[in-house]
C-alpha cells in the first residue's frame, strides 16, 4: 500500500515538473501538449469502440464541432474558456447521440460507412459554411484565459491541459466501474446476451456515442486554443483513420492503451519528420507488429513486462522456470478490472 | 501490492502509462550540448555562422499533397546545392532543414516551432499549403523570422504586406484580374462568362475578375459556382450555352477544367476559353483530349523550351541531381524559391542579419533570375509576382502568344 502511494505521489510529481524538464524547448511542451489533445481523443473513441463495440471512422468529425463551436463561442459571443470548453463537449456529445440512435439500426460495415460519410459531411460543411466557420480561411482561437490568466504559452498551457486530462481520465476509469461501462462491455461482447441481461441497448448504444463525442468535442476545444487556427483541413478522414490506428496500436478497451496510443499517434509523425516517408511506414509496421503479436495493444506489452518482472522478484531462484512459464499464459487474468483483454 | 484491494489501481496505472510515454519523449530528444551553447548564439543572428547558413521548410512529403510537396523540395535543394558547389554566398554554404508536415496545420505548428527554437533557423524558403501556412503565420511574424515563398496562390501572405513574408507566385485574387483584363483589352470579349469550383480558389478568383472588370467599366456577365465534388457538367454547360458567351473564363482545376472543355465540344458550344495557370500542364491533354487546343492559359513559371538558355541551364541544374528526371512545375517552383532567398542573401551582403536580409529583398525591382522573372518588392510591397504570359493549346501542345502582362488599372 505504502508503495503504491509512493508511486502515486512521484507520477504527480514527475507530471508536474515535466515542463521544467522540457524547459528551453518550447516545441516540445508543444508537443506534449498535442499529445494530451490525442490522448483526449483515443480515450473517447476507445469507450465507443473498445468498450461499446461501435465503430466510428468519422470521429475528427466530433473534434470538428467542439473545435469550431469552442472558437465561435469565444470569439464571436466573447464567451470565457471555461465554459466554451464544456459546451463545445457537450454539443459534440448532443451530435453524437444523435448519430447514436442512427447506430441502433446499423452494425458491421453499415455502421462505419455511416459514420465515414458523417465525418466528410460535417468537414464538407464547416469549408461552405464560410459566414460562420470562415470557410477555408478557417478561425483562429484566441489563447484561454482562466481567473485572470492567460494561457499564452505551451508551459501554462500543459497545466490547463493537464488538469482537464487527468479529470476524464479519472472519469472514464470511473464510468467504466458503474452499470453503464459495465452495460457498454456486455454490449460489445453479445448483443443479444445483454438484452437478455436487462440491458437496453438504444439507451447504451446512444450513450456511447455521446460520451465518446463529449471527450472528442473537448479535445476539439483543446486542439483549436492550442493551435491557434482550425480549419477543414484539421479534421479529414486521416485524423479519423490515425485514431483508429491509435486505439488499436495502445489497447482496445484499455485506458492506459488510450493514453499510450495518444501518445504514440503525436510523436511518431513528429519524430521522424525529417525522413521522408518513414513516419507511415512505421505507423504501418507498429499495426502489422500490434495486430500479430499483440492483440491487446500496447497496454498489454507493458502488463507483460511487469508481470515478468514481479514473477521473478517475487519467487526467487527456485521455480521460476514454473512461473514463467505461467505468467505468459496467465498475462490476461490480472488487471481485468481495466482492460477486457478481447 | 498487487492485490485487487486499491480502488485507486486504475488510476495508479494510468498516470504511469502517461508518464512512461511521456520520458520515452523525453529520453528520445533530450537536450543535447547544442542546448548549452545555444544561450551564446542567441546573441548573433539565428542560424548564421561564419561559414553556414541554416535555414528551413515545410512541406508535405507524405499524404494526399505529396507529389507537390517532393517536387518543391527537390527543386529548392538542387539549386542550393548548386550555389554551395559554386563556393557559397559570402563564404557560407547553406544547410536546409527539410520537415514534413504531412499537410497537417498542428504538424505544421510542431514543425516550424522545432526549427525556429531549436535548430534555431535564419530563415524559413518555401512552405506548402494554406492552411498549414495560416496556422504558423501569427507565431513566424512574432519571431520575426524572414519566410521567403508560400507555396499557396491565397492573397491572405501579400494582402496585406507583412515585413518578413515575401510571397513569389500569382495569388488567385490578381490572376483572376489579369484573366479578366486579357479577356477585355486583348480578346475584346463581347460577353463574359465565369466557371467557377466554390471553394477558396475559385472564390478568390471571381473577387479578383470582377474587381478588374469593374475597374474597366464592365461586370461578369454569367458566374456559374460548382461544387468542387462534382462530376457532371452537361447542366452547367448547357446554362454557359444559354447566355450566349464568346469568352468563358474556367476558374477550376484539373479535372473539372477538362470536363468542362469536353462537354462543350460535344454540345458544340465553342466560346474561347482562358483558365487558371496551375492547368498549364501537358496533363491535361490526356484529360480533354484534343479539345484542350485553343484554350488559352497564364504561366509564370517559364516554359521549358529547349531553345531558351534559362531553361536548359535550369534543367543541367536539376539533372545533375536527379538525373533522366523531367521537372514538373513544382520543381520549377522550388527552384524559384531558392533563387529568390539566394539573390537576398547575395544583396545583404557580408554581415548578414535578419533585417539586412529584408531590406536586400526589397531592393529587388523586376528581377530576373534563372527561372525566376519579373519578381519585385519593396517597403510595403510584398505582390512578388505580378506579370504573367500568355499561351495556347495547339496540336497537343502548347505555344507562348504573349510576353509578360501586367495588371493595368
Amino acid at each position: 500500500m505504502n508503495r503504491s502511494r509512493l508511486r502515486f505521489v512521484v507520477g504527480g510529481v514527475l507530471l508536474l515538473a515535466l515542463p521544467f524538464l522540457l524547459s528551453g524547448r518550447g516545441y516540445l511542451v508543444y508537443l506534449v501538449d498535442l499529445a494530451g489533445v490525442y490522448v483526449v481523443l483515443t480515450l473517447g473513441l476507445n469507450i465507443l469502440t473498445g468498450y461499446a463495440g461501435q465503430i466510428s471512422i468519422g470521429h475528427a468529425a466530433f473534434m470538428a464541432i467542439g473545435a469550431y463551436t469552442s472558437a465561435l463561442l469565444t470569439l464571436k459571443l466573447g464567451a470565457p474558456f471555461w465554459l466554451a470548453m464544456p459546451v463545445a463537449g457537450l454539443i459534440a456529445a448532443a451530435v453524437g447521440g444523435f448519430l447514436g440512435i442512427t447506430a441502433l439500426r446499423l452494425s458491421g460495415h453499415y455502421l462505419a460507412i455511416a459514420t465515414l460519410g458523417f465525418g466528410v459531411a460535417i468537414s464538407q460543411l464547416a469549408a461552405a459554411w464560410e459566414p460562420v466557420t470562415g470557410g477555408f480561411q478557417g478561425l483562429k482561437p484566441p489563447k484561454p484565459s482562466l481567473f485572470g490568466i492567460l494561457f499564452n504559452n505551451e508551459i501554462k498551457y500543459y497545466y490547463l491541459e493537464l488538469a482537464v486530462v487527468v479529470l476524464l481520465v479519472w472519469l472514464a476509469v470511473n464510468l467504466l466501474r458503474t452499470r453503464a461501462g459495465r452495460a457498454f462491455m456486455a454490449t460489445r461482447d453479445s448483443e443479444i446476451a445483454a438484452q437478455a441481461m436487462g440491458i437496453s441497448l438504444p439507451e447504451f448504444k446512444t450513450a456511447a456515442f455521446a460520451t465518446s463525442a463529449f471527450y472528442a468535442g473537448v479535445a476539439g476545444s483543446l486542439y483549436g486554443h492550442l493551435v491557434g487556427f482550425i480549419s477543414p483541413f484539421d479534421f479529414n478522414l486521416s485524423v479519423s483513420l490515425m485514431l483508429l490506428a491509435a486505439i488499436v496500436v495502445g489497447g482496445l478497451g484499455s485506458i492506459e492503451g488510450s493514453v499510450f496510443g495518444g501518445i504514440f499517434i503525436t510523436l511518431l509523425p513528429q519524430l521522424f519528420s525529417r525522413v521522408k516517408n518513414l513516419p507511415s511506414v512505421l505507423t504501418g509496421v507498429v499495426l502489422i507488429l500490434v495486430v500479430l503479436f499483440l492483440p491487446s495493444g500496447l497496454a498489454d506489452l507493458v502488463r507483460r513486462v511487469k508481470l515478468r518482472i514481479i514473477a521473478r522478484a517475487g519467487t526467487g531462484a527456485g521455480p521460476g522456470a514454473g512461473v514463467a512459464a505461467g505468467t505468459s499464459a496467465g498475462a490476461g487474468g490480472e488487471g481485468l478490472d481495466v482492460s477486457a483483454g478481447d | 501490492m498487487f492485490s485487487r484491494s486499491s480502488r485507486r489501481n486504475g488510476l495508479r496505472r494510468v498516470l504511469l502509462a502517461c508518464l512512461a510515454g511521456i520520458f520515452v519523449l523525453a529520453l528520445g530528444v533530450m537536450p543535447g550540448a547544442d542546448a548549452i551553447t545555444g544561450g551564446l548564439a542567441a546573441a548573433r543572428t539565428p542560424g548564421v555562422t561564419d561559414d553556414t547558413i541554416l535555414i528551413g521548410t515545410f512541406q508535405a512529403l507524405s499524404g494526399p499533397a505529396a507529389p507537390i510537396g517532393v517536387g518543391v523540395k527537390k527543386g529548392l535543394e538542387s539549386y542550393l546545392n548548386y550555389v554551395n558547389e559554386q563556393g557559397g554566398v559570402h563564404g557560407r554554404k547553406i544547410k536546409l532543414i527539410v520537415e514534413d508536415d504531412g499537410f497537417q496545420p498542428s504538424r505544421t505548428v510542431a514543425a516550424v516551432k522545432k526549427m525556429v527554437e531549436q535548430d534555431g533557423i535564419f530563415a524559413i524558403v518555401g512552405g506548402l499549403g494554406t492552411p498549414t501556412g495560416l496556422a504558423v503565420m501569427d507565431y513566424v511574424l512574432e519571431k520575426q523570422v524572414p519566410f521567403v515563398y508560400q507555396g499557396s496562390g491565397a492573397s491572405v501572405w501579400a494582402d496585406p504586406p507583412k515585413k518578413y513574408y515575401f510571397p513569389v507566385q500569382p495569388n488567385y485574387t490578381n490572376e483572376g484580374a489579369l484573366l479578366a483584363q486579357y479577356a477585355v483589352k486583348e480578346l475584346k470579349a463581347r460577353k463574359i462568362a465565369v466557371i467557377y469550383q466554390n471553394d477558396d480558389i475559385g472564390k478568390e478568383g471571381l473577387a479578383g475578375m470582377t474587381r478588374q472588370l469593374k475597374k474597366l467599366g464592365r461586370a461578369v456577365d454569367l458566374a456559374v459556382g460548382f461544387a468542387p465534388s462534382e462530376m457532371d457538367f452537361s447542366s452547367y454547360v448547357l446554362k454557359l450555352q444559354a447566355a450566349n458567351p464568346d469568352v468563358v473564363i474556367l476558374y477550376c482545376l484539373a479535372k473539372p477544367a477538362a470536363a468542362v472543355v469536353k462537354e462543350s465540344q460535344k454540345m458544340g458550344f465553342a466560346p474561347q476559353f482562358l483558365t487558371t495557370y496551375p492547368n498549364a500542364d501537358l496533363a491535361m491533354f490526356n484529360l480533354a483530349g484534343p479539345a484542350w487546343n485553343g484554350v488559352i492559359i497564364p504561366g509564370w513559371v517559364p516554359i521549358l523550351d529547349e531553345k531558351d538558355p534559362d531553361a536548359r541551364k535550369f534543367l543541367g541544374i536539376f539533372n545533375k541531381y536527379y538525373p533522366k528526371e523531367l521537372p514538373s512545375g513544382y520543381v520549377a517552383a522550388g527552384f524559384i524559391a531558392g533563387e529568390i532567398f539566394v539573390e537576398g542573401l547575395k544583396r545583404a551582403g557580408k554581415d548578414l542579419t535578419r533585417d539586412k536580409l529584408i531590406a536586400a529583398l526589397e531592393t529587388l525591382n523586376s528581377w530576373d533570375g534563372i527561372m525566376a522573372k519579373d519578381i519585385t518588392y519593396g517597403p510595403n510591397e510584398r505582390s512578388g509576382k505580378t506579370s504573367m504570359y500568355f499561351l495556347k493549346g495547339e496540336n497537343n501542345n502548347y505555344v507562348t502568344i504573349s510576353g509578360w502582362i501586367k495588371l493595368g488599372n
